[in-house]
């Protein structure tokens, strides 16, 4: 070998060495701000749920809540880099705040339903399908 | 092409709610009639700007634009060339043009 080439090679090795740790270094940081925006995420889809099943139960008290918090959850969503108009997240997003806010809500005719009531069960469903759909868009862009 | 922007939060209300005109002063029926209608009928375009707009329900968004097929007449295919939207949050546009397309759907 090249007597240049082997004076150089230690630097080499090491410069190559650390180019492949910091770049698995930094694949495992956005990996876990991926996790934390999942994890928020879905947080903030169950409390949404819980605040939107109250509201349809009866609790009117606080509709502004309600609608806050799927403000905050959409902040969160906004995190990920396929939740645009047409994407499978936005849709399950859109799907699950009309389960919430759609219909009557914050009508003056609004029944006060059950918990076996399908307006209730499609709000389950539809957090179901929105969590689902936070955890494969945390597997496509960060695992 | 003479493009009309209606803002939501200036126009009519910082945080409309409801559906229909018993169910508070910013209703989505009252939005509609009194602005949105007026507005496309005699305007080539426009824009509704929600900027500024604190958290609007579904239940006034199916009202205002998804009643434009039901109480307005108007086609989804016409509102796709003259309806338009600004807005900071995304979903606003992906929840108008699902509510005008289920309202297209079912009439």
């Amino acid at each position: 070998m090249d007597p240049f080439l082997l004076q150089w090679l230690p630097a080499l090795i090491a410069i190559g060495g650390w180019v492949i740790v910091n770049s698995q270094n930094n694949k495992r940081e956005t990996r876990k701000e991926g996790r934390a925006a999942a994890d928020s995420a879905k947080k903030l889809t169950m409390e949404a749920a819980v605040l939107g099943v109250a509201y349809l139960k009866g609790d009117r008290a606080d509709s502004f809540a309600v609608k806050l918090i799927m403000e905050a959850l959409e902040v969160e969503l906004a995190r990920f880099p396929l939740f645009n108009q047409g994407s499978r997240l936005m849709g399950r997003y859109v799907d699950f705040d009309a389960a919430i806010t759609g219909g009557d809500f914050e009508s003056v005719v609004q029944p006060v339903f059950t918990a076996l009531s399908p307006e209730v069960r499609k709000v389950g469903n539809a957090r179901n399908q929105l969590l689902s759909e936070i955890e494969a868009q945390f597997k496509l862009h960060y695992c | 092409m003479n493009n009309f922007v209606i803002s939501v939060a200036n126009s009519f209300s910082p945080s409309p709610a409801g559906r229909h005109k018993g169910d508070g002063p910013f209703p989505g029926e009252v939005f509609r009639d009194s602005l949105l209608i007026p507005a496309l009928r005699s305007n080539e375009s426009v824009t509704v700007d929600f900027d500024g707009t604190e958290a609007c329900g579904s239940s006034f968004l199916d009202e205002a634009f998804g009643g434009l097929i039901r109480q307005g007449g108007f086609t989804e295919q016409a509102l796709r060339k003259i309806l338009h939207f600004r807005a900071s949050r995304k979903s606003y546009e992906a929840k108008v043009w699902k509510y005008i397309h289920e309202a297209g759907l079912a009439s």
